[in-house]
């Protein structure tokens, strides 16, 4: 991968050779050739154009040049071993990044699956930042229906579940009234119980039940 | 779900038409709210983007974190972000390099609020790490390093960047990559000198 090492490459690398020469003195172009690897690495070609051939040439030939250019290459290897991110973490990421995009709103298409399911407004970013199974489902009615069985579901819940109630309390009032008038109310109520129409108590069990779950949804 | 006959064929040539969509035209559909455009822009960047972070802050998790921020800030700014021929990862790559270095400030705000004794981190934990994978040990390596350093040389040798790309990135002259470079270097020597000439008498190098 050949890269530009910036604008002035002559007179930044004569920089780096006084800084080098410092310390021990070398050849002029073996020092050269340790500022070299000492900004850029062992990797020739992220060396700049303007010094390269010259530096090939250097450790083509000299023993001592082939060696810092080899030990340049050894550090460059152990920082490719630096720890990153695996290909399914890379994924999980792309995947509760583009959910928390969809919770803020704005959004249109579908590449999520479920944009149909936004219900808006936005989450702080903090919030979205540190949650990470992404954001928190929207609030529906769900919690009631998987309580109830199918018939009482959905759409069709709401006017049947009335109906029943309104039939079996219109009934349990007649035979209530009946039985008052003949005295005896304990006997006379479970008579009722024993001989009334199954499928109303059933409807009336029901009816209680989606009362139960709505008020569980709504605190 | 079945697969129609030709529907691999429609799939590559989709992908294709995605890759030959550039970040300019992509960033201006996000203004407008297009999912497919964000996603895209996603899964493009995500890996790089992220790879930064993970260098700069030695964990996943708070890698993955600043990632997803310096992403929603992309999806929020929307219209209001103007890129260049370049692309959006210059932009991505300066936003994600700034939330990572904030949090190594927090860090180390919060460090002196504990009154953490002041210890040679790198020595210490490598040395309670013997035994562990060369990988670890160049992550504690790097994170020992000077914050400026360990990002001039996470943008230049991981990312590959050019010695401008990173002044221009990091918003500091072409000498002070230079000497960040080098410095970050001979630390990293330092701190890895026993594995380093380990793998350089062992012939490793090339």
């Amino acid at each position: 991968m050949a890269q530009e090492a910036g604008p002035s490459p002559q007179a930044s690398t004569d920089t780096m050779a006084k800084r080098t020469m410092t310390t021990r003195q070398d050849r002029p172009e073996i020092e050269l050739l340790k500022a070299l690897v000492e900004v850029h690495g062992g990797d020739r070609e992220r060396w700049p154009a303007s010094e390269r051939l010259a530096m090939e040439r250097l450790a083509a030939t000299d023993a001592h040049a082939a060696s810092i250019v080899a030990q340049a290459r050894a550090l460059d290897r152990m920082l490719d071993a630096a720890p990153a991110l695996s290909s399914d973490q890379l994924s999980d990421l792309a995947n509760r990044i583009i959910a928390a995009a969809q919770s803020e709103g704005r959004w249109q298409g579908g590449a999520a699956g479920n944009a149909d399911a936004i219900v808006g407004g936005a989450q702080s970013s903090r919030s979205l930042v540190h949650d990470r199974a992404g954001p928190l489902p929207p609030r529906t009615t769900q919690g009631i229906g998987r309580r109830m069985p199918a018939m009482l579901s959905a759409g069709r819940r709401g006017p049947l579940a009335s109906v029943g109630m309104l039939a079996a309390s219109l009934l349990v009032g007649v035979l209530i009234g009946l039985s008052l008038s003949s005295g005896d109310v304990v006997s006379e109520a479970q008579v009722v119980a024993d001989a009334g129409d199954e499928s109303v108590f059933q409807q009336l069990v029901m009816g209680e039940e989606s009362l139960d779950a709505l008020v569980e949804d709504l605190l | 779900m079945a697969v129609k006959p030709g529907q691999s064929t429609q799939a590559a040539s989709d992908s294709a038409a995605d890759d030959a969509l550039s970040d300019i035209a992509l960033v201006a559909r996000v203004a407008l709210g297009e999912a497919d455009a964000f996603a895209l822009l996603v899964k493009r960047h995500v890996g790089p983007v992220s790879a930064i972070a993970r260098r700069m802050l030695g964990d996943d998790s708070e890698a993955e974190d600043v990632t997803q921020e310096a992403f929603l800030k992309l999806w929020r700014l929307g219209a209001g972000l103007a890129i260049d021929g370049s692309g959006v990862r210059p932009w991505l790559r300066r936003v994600v390099s700034n939330l990572a270095i904030d949090r190594i400030r927090a860090r180390r705000r919060t460090d002196v609020t504990d009154e953490a004794p002041e210890i040679p981190v790198a020595a210490e934990q490598l040395k309670a790490l013997e035994g562990d994978a060369v990988a670890e040990r160049v992550n504690l390596a790097l994170q020992a390093l000077p914050e400026r350093q360990r990002l001039a040389l996470t943008l230049f040798h991981f990312e590959g960047l050019s010695q401008r790309e990173v002044a221009a990135s990091m918003d500091i002259s072409d000498e002070a990559v230079e000497s960040l470079l080098a410095r970050g270097r001979r630390g990293l020597k330092a701190a890895l000198a026993d594995e380093w000439r380990e793998l350089v008498a062992g012939g490793g190098a090339d």
